[in-house]
């Protein structure tokens, strides 16, 4: 339970960041995901699963400070936070590569679920223009940012890792 | 002895994601076909306290650190505008002599005036946090005399020109729809032949608007640099707002209109400020 909150609590100030100190974007306008670094993190280092809650948690915040309709961030946070603890059993963290991967991939999946999603709700719903340039920088510029939040992170993992009670002898 | 190593992922891992997934499809579902709303009192005061707590101090610290670059080319600016100041009185003038005559031609003209609209000055304080929808929030919301489908205006380097309108009106806060989403249309017009279209964003900041539905016989009266105004004629915009000037067109093939690429007048990644025109109780 701590580590989703903190995940959680870290990831809300994210998108907070995202929509106010971040909010011209980085790169022709694009805003990284920093939030969704996080929640990469997070889902990576738990394999219990925690990670996809603390993602729930946060779509819901994502939702009500964007104008996407409720449900919207929480779908795709999630299924990108399911798929990392996925890959988590198959492959190690290392200090650049799977990051990078991990934060292109993220965006990708983003993009074709949002595109999916469009196609099942088509009120206020809006999908990523995949092959724009917009899209292409993001995507870059995700991958990047979650290899230095994964670095950054790594310091104090700690606290974002599930410590499971011990039985009593 | 059992084995504790975990070799793959467990149930429990597949039944959270199954469980996070259809209730966040669950909720989709909901909050887009019956509008399920939540509550007021958390969205307009708590999310609206935070994002302005936030642009607080993101604009506490840009101050503090930038004033101190900006001493030093305070006093070049300060002679480079006495100079311009000079400058200005004289086409103050002009300008004067030109508003009266623009009166004068619009009287023997007999145009009606347009209704006497309430300017709410507002304040962006936060932008959507992420790249795929486009929402700004402004720091006046429903106690400040905001409406929901006010239209919005800005004022940028001398020109008065459409921002977007208002979507969701909170307490204190409000988020407004930009003319550059792509699920953003206003009926528009060209200013100088009077034809009528509609303007759809495109979803980026940096990407024109295309103004749609304008038939192709205008083509040889339409010139790069045209002016796009808003007609009006969607009940939601006033007339005769400036919305940008045309860009390039091109004609479609496989429609009877043309392809109108139109530059916003207001460069929306600068302003700071935005006017919501409050236009009676008829709104």
């Amino acid at each position: 339970m701590k580590s989703i909150l903190i995940s959680s609590a870290l990831a809300v100030l994210m998108l907070f960041i995202q929509s106010t100190w971040l909010s011209r974007g980085v790169v022709l306008g694009v805003i990284p995901n920093l939030a969704m670094s996080v929640l990469l993190f997070t889902s990576f280092i738990n394999k219990n699963g925690h990670g996809i809650i603390a993602a729930f948690m946060t779509g819901i915040v994502a939702d009500m400070l964007s104008a996407s309709p409720i449900g919207y961030f929480a779908f795709l946070f999630s299924s990108c936070a399911y798929l990392t603890t996925l890959t988590s059993y198959v492959t190690e963290k290392d200090a650049v590569v799977i990051p990078f991967l991990l934060g292109a991939v993220a965006t990708i999946v983003m993009g074709l679920l949002s595109r999916i999603l469009l196609w099942l709700f088509s009120a206020d719903i809006h999908a990523y223009q995949i092959f724009s340039v917009e899209f292409g920088v993001e995507l870059i510029m995700n991958g990047l940012f979650t290899t230095f939040i994964f670095f950054l992170l790594s310091f104090i993992q700690p606290f974002f890792e599930h410590s499971p009670k011990k039985a009593l002898p | 002895m059992k084995n504790s190593r975990v070799h793959g992922p467990t149930r429990i891992v597949h039944r959270k994601a199954a469980i996070c997934l259809v209730l966040s499809l669950t909720i989709l579902f909901v909050s887009t076909k019956t509008m399920a709303r939540i509550p007021d009192i958390f969205q307009g005061y708590i999310i609206g306290g935070i994002q302005r707590g936030y642009a607080a101090v993101s604009s506490f610290f840009s101050r503090s650190i930038g004033a101190v670059s900006q001493l030093r080319s305070l006093q070049r600016d300060y002679e480079a505008l006495l100079d311009k100041m000079q400058d200005y009185e004289l086409r103050e003038r002009d300008f004067l002599a030109l508003k009266e005559e623009n009166q004068r031609l619009k009287e023997l003209l007999d145009l009606p005036n347009l209704p006497d609209t309430k300017k709410i000055a507002a304040r962006i304080i936060a932008r959507d946090p992420s790249n795929i929808y486009s929402s700004l929030v402004i720091d006046k919301g429903y106690v400040d005399g905001i409406k929901k489908y006010m239209p919005v205006i800005a004022y940028q380097d001398g020109v008065e020109g459409l921002v977007g309108k208002i979507i969701e009106v909170n307490a204190s806060t409000s988020v407004l729809h930009p003319l550059y989403d792509q699920r953003f249309f206003a009926a528009a017009r060209l200013a100088k032949t009077r034809a009528e279209g509609m303007i759809n964003g495109q979803g980026f900041r940096d990407s024109p608007l295309n103004l749609l539905y304008i038939p192709k016989s205008e083509m040889e009266q339409l010139k790069q640099g045209d002016i796009v105004v808003t007609s009006g004629l969607d009940q939601v915009f006033p007339s005769e707002i400036m919305i940008g000037r045309v860009e390039s067109f091109r004609l479609n093939e496989s429609s009877s209109s043309l392809v109108i690429d139109v530059w916003p007048s207001i460069d929306l990644s600068r302003i700071e400020y935005v006017f919501a025109l409050d236009r009676g109780p008829n709104e």
